[in-house]
Parts: C-alpha cells; structure tokens; sequence
C-alpha cells in the first residue's frame, strides 16, 4: 500500500467526470442504510429483535443528544441529525474495510456536509423561531458584533467540515505509514484507535451542527420555555 | 543547489515545524481541559454527562486549529503549489 493509496482517486468516468472512489463508497453506505432501515421497521413489534432495537436505541441517543441543546420538540431535528449521525459512523466503519477508504477522507463529502447544516441552520432558524427572533440572534450581544456574527456563520461552517476531513485523513494516513514501515498486524491497534476518533468525531459533528442549529433558534434560558412535549 | 531543490527543503523544514507547533499548542490546551473536565467530574459526579457533552464541544473546538497545522503540512508536502512556481 502506497501513501498515494490513502488519498481519493478516480474510479470510472461519465460524461469526462471522474467519479471518485468517495462517491462510489458513499452511495453503497446509503444504499445499505437504507435496507437496514428497511429491514428494522418492516415488523414492528413491542418486543423488538436485535436489528430494530439497535435502531431504536441509536435514535433514542439522538433525541437525547438533541433535547440536551434545544427545548423545541426533537422531532423537528430528528431526521437530519439522526441521519448525520449514522452515516458518519458507518462512514468510519467501513474505513476497516480492506482497500475501502472511508469516504469523509475526501474534503468533499465533509464540506457537502457541513453545506446541508449551513443551509439547515438558517431554515430552521427562519420557520422555528421566526424572521424577528432568528434575526434579532446576528446582533447579540450587541448590534457591534454583526459583521464578526456573519463571517463565523461561514468560518465555522468551514472549520466543521475540516475538522472531520483532517481527522479522517490524518487516521488513514498514520495507518498508510506504518504500513509502509513496518509488518502485518502493527497498525491494528492504530486502526481501532481511528475508528474510536471516527466515532468521537461523528459525535462532535452531530452535536455541532445542533448546537449551530440550536443557536440561530435564540432559544431563551430553559426556565422561561414552556414545557416541551415530551418525546414518544 | 538547485532553485527546486531550496523550496523543497524549506517546504520539507516547514511541514515538519507546521506539525510540531501546530500540535504541541493544541495537545497542552485539550490535556488542560481534559485535566479539569475530570476535576470538575470527581467534584460533581451528577453533573458528568453535562461536563462531558461540553468537554467535547470545547476539544472540537480547539482541535480545529491543530487540524488546521495538519491541513497545512499536508498541503506542503503533497500537494505543494511553489513547486509548479520553480519548475
């Protein structure tokens, strides 16, 4: 394995656009969410088997990570933090995959990414809490700081999709060197510790894109919120 | 020596010092916060996933700037845009 290995390269061409190996991995990571998502909800059942409880468990850290920043109902944010989140780790999972590279090693997926929140921030923001309030959030604490409130909309964005793109590349990468340097079975424990940052990272993306989310709501201290409903 | 050959020694000099101080700074910053995340934890065992939501929040935040020293030393060494300057 060569350290050019690591980096996305090109599979097949359509229409003299190379479509790269990030992409290819990228939809076979859908399209196998989607069967399992498929496969989980198609007998629900009160006494759920291992797949469906696995879902049910996961979706349930979601709304939980999402009532933790926000007191509007999770299940306005559920979808796309939920989605976000899965594919992330299964993103990092299949990084184990022997010749598979995960595909947030491309600076691409991670800024499409980042792009979706960007864009979700500011709809959210604008349906949930309004033109006035999403608004009155650019000139908190005071009308001074909108300039530097508009340009870190775009730097965080930015910062958010090289932090996941870095970290990744940077895991794959160490793995690519000691590879190269030395036997079979020594990047092993190298491997679990990049899969344990591809987590740590899916985390931290999810939370993040909340907690921007969270922000241009101008959510009031939690004291003065009505009682939210609770999740079903 | 070369006009290339000068470029690509400093370019090799500077990812390697890219990298070094791009991490020491950061590493020290998260083993403090880290360090106090855990003081905090042992003080107040309740309050533990509140500490650690935004122990990773905080880390996120200042680990961005040592990615982006590793973006930069990965631009220098393998993608590195003086080199087309020089040939």
């Amino acid at each position: 394995m060569e350290i050019e290995g690591v980096f996305p390269y090109a599979v097949f061409e359509v229409a003299g656009i190379a479509v790269r190996d990030t992409v290819v991995v990228t939809w076979a990571i859908m399209a196998l969410l989607a069967v399992a998502s498929w496969l989980s909800t198609r007998r629900l059942s009160d006494r759920p088997r291992p797949l469906q409880n696995a879902m049910e468990a996961t979706l349930e850290a979601a709304e939980s990570l999402i009532c933790e920043s926000t007191s509007y109902d999770p299940r306005h944010f559920l979808p796309l933090i939920y989605t976000l989140a899965v594919f992330l780790a299964a993103a990092s999972v299949v990084a184990l995959v022997p010749g598979v590279g995960s595909p947030t090693r491309d600076l691409n997926t991670p800024l499409a990414l980042a792009g979706i929140v960007f864009v979700s921030v500011h709809v959210y923001g604008w349906r949930l809490a309004g033109p006035a309030r999403y608004l009155r959030t650019y000139v908190k604490p005071s009308w001074v700081l909108l300039p530097f409130n508009v340009i870190s909309e775009v730097t965080r964005t930015i910062a958010l999709a090289l932090r996941l793109f870095g970290n990744t590349l940077s895991g794959e990468l160490v793995v690519a060197v000691l590879v190269l340097l030395s036997g079979l079975l020594v990047p092993v424990p190298m491997q679990l510790f990049g899969l344990l940052i591809g987590f740590i990272q899916a985390y931290v993306f999810t939370l993040l894109a909340m907690v921007y989310i969270a922000s241009a709501l101008g959510v009031p201290p939690m004291d003065l919120q009505p009682a939210r409903t609770e999740p079903s | 020596m070369t006009v290339l050959g000068i470029v690509v020694c400093v370019s090799i000099f500077t990812a390697g010092i890219t990298i070094a101080i791009g991490g020491y700074g950061p590493s020290r910053g998260e083993g403090q916060a880290l360090a106090q995340a855990l003081e905090a934890i042992s003080r107040q065992p309740d309050e533990s996933e509140r500490i650690r939501s935004t122990l990773f929040v905080g880390m996120a935040m200042v680990e961005s700037t040592a990615i982006y020293a590793l973006v930069i030393a990965l631009i220098i060494l393998f993608a590195n845009p003086l080199l087309e300057l020089v040939k």
